[in-house]
């Protein structure tokens, strides 16, 4: 059996999001503008930040991403997001360790809607030239992310794989943060009820134009942008694109204790329901 | 139609205690099988991919095999056609010796590796592999054949030199490309080369593939002295005489192999090339692990389930015109080898006398050869592929 992940959930569902329900109203948002960077990182640590449920890739890689949301129904923002690679069962998933934006309208919405563990910071920012596509987080005056896809040469999108995100939620209307079940009648939507969740995100992409490149991580302040226990230690490769990308309501939710292939849940999205 | 066993050599966690217990088994199964009749036995080349393969150094554990065996043939399953992980000429040499070895045994499969695991391991370049493997197909007869080669190349270049030893095998072993990727087909066919499918595809997609290899052929430019024509498929296989025992084991360790597989980092899903335009054979396991299908009948043209069961599926393949399958026999040792080697022996007692001639793949040879209007005009095996297949099957 492949190895499971080893994460502390007692220590790590406190501070886990908390979403409204599994029903969010869909986020249109065309025009993105995407930069995901791919580094294999340190084995141990990623193994920690894992949840039991979850297998690691072999070898374990994460991904870097900036995306700029030029129109959205909360504004305009980008978006910043750290991501180890797992396997749910057999499924690659992007495991979202941190996450950072812009915009407090956007925090909020996303962070409620889908769980995005996100904070705001003073500035996230995706430049494009042609020979370097570029993104940084800057806290508090410091870059702490300065990612680079650099000689970008066109892909089809089709070639892309950004991989559905996965996020360790806490449903609202649930206080217990030892992921034990929640009183009968407290219930949520959909039948899943006020236990701690690992829930998919699966947005949709009509790609415009893609790229790759070579990957180039210049700064990765792990303590400050929160993703500690994130090692890059070797660079895969860095892909950008522009698309039309949707926020849909999640349709798979996992129980974090136990391994995806038994804990997962397929949400019931008929009309009747 | 001929049977084989093909290893990956799987171990399950902690692999300090059963990596051994995994190749001496694994060295049993071979030696029964060679005295039951099957006719090959096959191993992968594989770095790095923990659980799912332990088999990186396969010239040693086939030379093992060659020496525990008289009749089987030897294959490498393939050797990976990468400058960082084989240099060409150590390839010839290593081959060579494997042939002088086992008696002029050997037969010789090339590949180029589909997981980032493997080539970002070796820090190889993944839109390079196809590229390098051409080269290596191309200059590897040549060593076998000439006395002395002198070749510069993309990849390698050598000054005059004689490649040492020989082959037995004259003028050289038969040569094949494994092949997952959609197109190696047509790779493998434009080239003389024998087809080692490894993507666990279904009989439909395997019998359109194997029409328009037959077809393909025939006008191929060889990279060696002959043109090797044989297809030949991977299967699992888990012979029980009671249907239920069967079919659940066999679906156990399939399900087990499929779920190891799909832990690795497969080239398509990390590294966006059109090198490799698909997840290679995780993309049938993935669709597989979505379709559990009947759970008391065989996956369909999967060899698990009682004798006649088997029969029934591998049928399936004769009749596709299919001239070997290599079968899969454990999966991170999920079966019990006492259940292996049993498996063995009633599957060679009561399957294997079903299948003692190769007309089926001459009917096929035949077929490809005809002009395609009178081909399309008779062509009987397509009705009797059509009634088989909807005989049976999830």
């Amino acid at each position: 059996m492949p190895l499971f992940g080893t994460l502390d959930l007692d220590a790590a569902l406190p501070t886990a999001p908390v979403v409204d329900g599994l029903d969010p109203e869909p986020l249109a948002l065309p025009g993105a503008g995407i930069l995901q960077v791919s580094f294999e990182v340190a084995e141990a640590p990623a193994l920690a930040l894992t949840p039991p449920g979850l297998h690691p890739s072999i070898p374990p890689y994460a991904t870097f991403s900036v995306c700029r949301f030029p129109d959205s129904p909360v504004g305009p923002f980008t978006l910043a997001m750290v991501r180890l690679i797992v396997r749910a069962g057999i499924r690659p998933r992007g495991l979202l360790i941190t996450a950072a934006t812009d915009s407090a309208d956007a925090a909020d919405a996303l962070r409620r809607g889908w769980g995005y563990a996100v904070t705001v910071v003073d500035d996230v920012s995706l430049s494009r030239r042609h020979n370097r596509i570029a993104g940084t987080v800057t806290i508090g005056g410091e870059v702490v992310l300065d990612v680079a896809l650099d000689d970008p040469e066109p892909v089809a999108g089709s070639d892309l794989e950004l991989f559905d995100n996965l996020h360790l939620v806490r449903v609202a209307g649930d206080d217990g943060p030892d992921g034990a079940a929640g009183p009968e009648g407290e219930r949520g939507e959909n039948g899943v009820d006020g236990r701690a969740l690992i829930v998919q995100v699966d947005p949709g992409y009509e790609y415009r134009d893609a790229d790759r490149g070579a990957a180039r991580l210049d700064r990765h302040h792990g303590e400050a942008i929160g993703s500690a226990g994130i090692d890059p230690v070797y660079p895969v490769v860095a892909v950008a694109c522009t698309a039309d990308m949707t926020l849909g309501p999640p349709r798979f939710v996992i129980d974090p204790t136990k391994p995806a292939v038994q804990g997962t849940t397929r949400l019931d999205r008929s009309p009747s329901s | 139609m001929k049977f084989g066993i093909f290893y990956e050599l799987s171990v399950p966690r902690p692999f300090e205690d059963n990596e051994r217990l995994v190749y001496e088994r694994s060295l049993e199964q071979v030696e029964l099988a060679d005295q039951l009749g099957f006719d090959q036995v096959w191993a992968v080349e594989h770095h790095f991919l923990e659980e799912y393969s332990h088999c990186s150094a396969p010239e040693l554990f086939l030379t093992a095999c060659a020496m525990k065996t008289e009749r089987m043939r030897v294959g490498h399953g393939i050797v990976t056609c990468v400058p960082q992980f084989n240099h060409p000429i150590r390839i010839a040499e290593r081959a060579a010796v494997l042939d002088v070895l086992s008696g002029g045994r050997l037969e010789m499969g090339t590949g180029r590796s589909a997981t980032w695991t493997e080539l970002g391991g070796f820090q190889a370049n993944p839109d390079d592999t196809k590229k390098s493997w051409d080269e290596f197909v191309h200059v590897l007869p040549k060593m076998w054949t000439e006395e002395r080669l002198s070749y510069e190349g993309q990849f390698f270049s050598m000054p005059s030199r004689a490649v040492l030893p020989k082959p037995v095998q004259k003028p050289h072993p038969p040569m094949w490309v494994a092949v997952s990727s959609p197109g190696t087909e047509d790779d493998a066919a434009d080239r003389g080369l024998g087809c080692l499918g490894v993507n666990f595809t279904t009989f439909a997609e395997q019998e359109r593939k194997v029409k328009a290899y037959r077809r393909r052929i025939q006008h191929c430019d060889p990279v060696g002295e002959f043109v090797n024509d044989q297809l030949n498929t991977i299967n699992f296989l888990f012979c029980h005489d009671d249907s239920e025992v069967g079919v659940s084991t066999g679906r156990r360790m399939m399900g087990h192999f499929q779920y190891m597989a799909g832990q690795l980092d497969m080239a398509k899903e990390v590294y966006p090339t059109r090198a490799y335009p698909t997840a290679g054979l995780l993309a049938g396991a993935r669709k597989r692990a979505s379709s559990p299908g009947d759970l008391k009948e065989p996956p369909e043209g999967i060899a698990v389930g009682n004798p006649d069961q088997i029969v029934r599926e591998l049928k399936k393949w004769e009749t596709t015109g299919v001239d070997r399958v290599q079968f899969l026999l454990n999966a991170a040792e999920t079966i019990p080898q006492e259940q292996v080697l049993d498996s063995l022996r009633l599957f060679a007692s009561e399957v294997m006398p079903h299948f003692t001639d190769d007309s089926a793949a001459e009917r096929s040879r035949a077929e490809a050869a005809r002009p395609d209007d009178e081909a399309s005009a008779t062509d009987p095996s397509a009705a009797a592929v059509g009634a088989a297949a909807g005989g049976g099957g999830a």
